[in-house]
C-alpha cells in the first residue's frame, strides 16, 4: 500500500515536471522566432513607411505639376472614414502663398480589397487628376480600371459624379471596381465641399 | 442596422468566402462528400471563425497595435486559431462524441483552414471601430461557407451516380462543379442595398 | 536466412524528383489549393507566390530537420506553427518593403502561407525525420514542384484571360480575351482540367508500365 501511494506521488512530479519543460521549451521556441522578427521588423518597417510616403509625394507632384514654389502641407484632424489624408497645396510666390488646390488621399473598397487613390483637387473644388497609390485589383479587369485613360475622365468634375452620364461610363467587366472609383471620387467631392471648402473661405476672411 | 444587413449579405452571398474569395478550399473540397458532415463542419467553422475574430481583433486592437507589435500578427492569431480548436474538440470529444466521431480528422484541420485565419486578418485590417462588425461579418462568412459546403456536398453526392470519364474522376469534376458554383455565385455581384 | 541491408541514405536526386514530378504537391498529392485558385491570375503573381512559398518551405523544413530531436512529440503541431508563421512573417515583412506592389496583388494570400497544408505536410511526414541537407532539397523541391503547378494554371489563365502573358499581348492589342478565365470561375475550371489532365497521363504511364 505504501508503495502504490509513494509511486503515484512520483509520477504526479515527473508529469509536472515533464509539463513544465514542454512548456518552457514552447516558450523558448516561441521568444527565439519572436526575436527574430523584431530584428526583421526593425530592418524594414522604416523602408515600409518611407515607401508610401515616397508614392503619395511622386503622385502629388504627378498631379499638381513639378513646382519649385510649392510646399506640401498635410492638414490634421480632418479625415473621415473613407479619407485618410489631406495635404494643402500652396505656392509660394514673393512670399505671399496663394492656395493652388488639396490633395486627398483616400481609399475605396474593390473587388480585390481596398484600395487607395490619390484625388488632386484645384484650388476650386474640381477634380485636377487622380493617382492610385497601391490597389489588389485583378489584372485585366479591375486594374483596367486604375489606369489614365479612365481615371482622366473625372477631371474638371466638381459634382456628384454617376456612371454612364455623359462620358463617364463603367468600363465592361469591372463594374465593381468602376463603381468603387466613381463613389470614392464622389466621397472627396463631398469631404471639400462639407470640410476643406469652409476651411478656406474660414481663412480668406480672418 | 443597415450595416449589418449589408454585412451579412457581403458575406455570405457577393463575396462568399469559399467561391469568391478562395479561402477554405481545401475543406471545401475534402470533407464537402457527405451532406451531414457538411453542416457539421459548416457549423463547427462558424463557430471558430466567430470566436477567433472577436478575440483577435481585441488582442490586434488594444495589444498589438498601441504596442506596434503589428508584426506578430500571423503568429498570435494563428496560435489563438489552433487553441481554440484545441478546446472545441475537447469539449465535442465529452459532451457530442457524435459529431466529434463524424467530423473525424477534419476538426483539427479547421486550424489550418485559410478562411477562419483569413477572416481574422481581413477583420484586423479593416476600418471597424466598434467590436460588434467584425464579429457579426465572421459569422455571416461562416455562415456563407457553410452554405457553398452544404449545395456542394448536394452536387456532390448526386455525381456519385455519374458516369465519369476516368481522368475527371475525383478532384478535377468537383473543381468544374465548383466552377459551375462559383458562377452562379458570382450573378450576385450586382446586388445593390438602399443601405 | 536472408539478410537485407537498410540504405539509410536517402538519394537527394530522389528527393528532387519526388518533390518537383513524381509527388507534386499540387498536382500529384492534392494540397495546397487555396492559393492556386487565387494567386494564378497572372503569371508575374504565380512566381512571386512560387517564391514566397519555397522560401518558407526551405526555411521551415531546415530548422524543423534541426531540432527534429529536440521538439517533444506532444507540442510538435504548435513548434511547427510557430516557426512557419515566423518565416512567414519574415517573407510578408520583407515582400512589404521591397517588392510592394507585389505584396498588395496577393494581398492576405501572403500570411496565408502559414496555413498552407504543404508546408505542415512536409514537416511533419519529411523534416521531422530527416536531416537537414535531405530536408533542405525537399523544401526547395517542393516550392518549385508548386511554383511549377500554380504557373501553369496562370499561364492558362493570363493568356484566355487577359491576353497576354506576363505583361506581353501575344494576340496583339485588340484581342478580346474570355475575361471570365479570371474571375472565380476560370480558377476552378482551369485547375480541374489540368489536374484531369495529370490524372490522364499517370495513368496513361501507369499502364505503360504494367504492360
Amino acid at each position: 500500500m505504501l508503495n502504490k501511494s509513494s509511486s503515484k506521488k512520483s509520477v504526479s512530479t515527473t508529469e509536472l515536471k515533464e509539463i513544465f519543460a514542454t512548456g518552457l521549451k514552447l516558450c523558448i521556441f516561441m521568444s527565439v522566432i519572436c526575436v527574430m522578427l523584431f530584428f526583421v521588423n526593425s530592418i524594414t518597417a522604416e523602408k515600409i513607411a518611407e515607401f508610401e510616403s515616397k508614392k503619395i509625394n511622386d503622385a502629388i507632384i504627378t498631379i499638381m505639376g513639378d513646382d519649385p514654389n510649392m510646399t506640401i502641407e498635410p492638414l490634421e484632424d480632418l479625415g473621415d472614414s473613407s479619407v485618410k489624408e489631406v495635404y494643402k497645396i500652396d505656392s509660394m510666390v514673393d512670399e505671399q502663398s496663394q492656395l493652388i488646390g488639396y490633395c486627398v488621399y483616400a481609399k475605396a473598397k474593390g473587388y480585390g480589397g481596398e484600395f487607395n487613390l490619390l484625388v488632386g483637387l484645384n484650388a476650386d473644388g474640381t477634380v485636377k487628376g487622380i493617382s492610385v497609390i497601391s490597389d489588389s485589383e485583378t489584372v485585366g479587369i479591375g486594374k483596367k480600371v486604375l489606369t489614365d485613360s479612365f481615371l482622366s475622365k473625372f477631371n474638371g468634375k466638381s459634382e456628384g459624379v454617376t456612371l454612364g452620364s455623359g462620358d463617364i461610363v463603367a468600363v465592361s467587366g469591372a463594374t465593381v471596381t468602376s463603381k468603387a472609383v466613381t463613389s470614392c471620387v464622389n466621397s472627396v467631392l463631398d469631404f471639400y465641399e462639407s470640410t476643406l471648402k469652409e476651411a478656406d473661405t474660414d481663412e480668406n476672411n480672418g | 442596422m443597415g450595416t449589418i444587413i449589408s454585412i451579412c449579405f457581403a458575406a455570405i452571398l457577393t463575396e462568399n468566402f469559399v467561391l469568391s474569395k478562395f479561402m477554405g478550399i481545401c475543406a471545401f473540397l475534402g470533407v464537402s462528400k457527405k451532406t451531414d458532415t457538411s453542416i457539421g463542419m459548416g457549423m463547427a467553422v462558424t463557430f471558430v471563425m466567430t470566436i477567433s475574430t472577436l478575440v483577435t481583433w481585441l488582442i490586434n486592437r488594444y495589444i498589438l497595435v498601441p504596442f506596434d507589435f503589428v508584426y506578430l500578427r500571423t503568429i498570435v492569431f494563428i496560435l489563438v486559431i489552433a487553441c481554440l480548436v484545441q478546446l472545441i474538440e475537447m469539449f465535442l470529444r465529452k459532451c457530442v462524441p457524435s459529431l466529434y466521431k463524424a467530423l473525424g480528422i477534419y476538426l483539427p484541420l479547421i486550424t489550418t483552414n485559410c478562411a477562419v485565419l483569413g477572416v481574422t486578418i481581413l477583420m484586423a485590417d479593416s476600418d471597424y471601430t466598434n467590436i460588434l462588425y467584425p464579429v457579426i461579418y465572421a459569422f455571416a462568412a461562416g455562415l456563407g461557407f457553410t452554405l457553398a459546403i452544404v449545395l456542394f456536398s448536394g452536387i456532390r453526392e448526386k455525381l456519385k451516380f455519374c458516369d465519369i470519364p476516368k481522368p475527371f474522376r475525383g478532384f478535377p469534376i468537383a473543381l468544374i462543379a465548383a466552377a459551375l458554383l462559383a458562377m452562379a455565385f458570382s450573378g450576385f455581384q450586382g446586388l445593390n442595398l438602399p443601405f | 536466412m536472408k539478410t537485407t541491408v537498410k540504405k539509410n541514405k536517402v538519394s537527394l536526386i530522389g528527393v528532387l524528383l519526388d518533390g518537383i514530378v513524381f509527388k507534386n504537391p499540387v498536382l500529384i498529392q492534392l494540397l495546397g489549393m487555396c492559393p492556386i485558385l487565387a494567386t494564378s491570375t497572372s503569371l508575374e503573381n504565380a512566381f512571386g507566390m512560387g517564391v514566397a512559398v519555397t522560401f518558407v518551405l526551405f526555411f521551415s523544413n531546415i530548422i524543423i530537420s534541426l531540432l527534429r530531436k529536440i521538439i517533444p512529440e506532444k507540442i510538435r503541431i504548435a513548434a511547427y506553427i510557430i516557426i512557419i508563421a515566423g518565416f512567414v512573417s519574415v517573407i510578408d515583412m520583407i515582400l512589404k518593403a521591397y517588392l510592394p506592389s507585389l505584396s498588395s496583388s496577393l494581398g492576405v494570400f501572403i500570411p496565408l502561407i502559414v496555413v498552407n497544408c504543404i508546408i505542415f505536410a512536409r514537416a511533419e511526414s519529411f523534416a521531422s525525420k530527416n536531416g537537414v541537407i535531405p530536408s533542405a532539397v525537399d523544401g526547395i523541391a517542393c516550392g518549385i514542384g508548386f511554383t511549377i503547378a500554380l504557373s501553369i494554371v496562370s499561364a492558362i489563365r493570363e493568356i484566355l484571360g487577359n491576353g497576354t502573358i506576363l505583361g506581353f499581348h501575344i494576340f496583339g492589342e485588340s484581342f478580346q480575351p474570355a475575361t471570365m478565365m479570371l474571375l472565380p470561375f476560370g480558377g476552378f475550371l482551369t485547375l480541374g482540367f489540368v489536374i484531369a489532365l495529370v490524372q490522364f497521363v499517370t495513368d496513361k504511364i501507369g499502364k505503360g508500365g504494367n504492360k
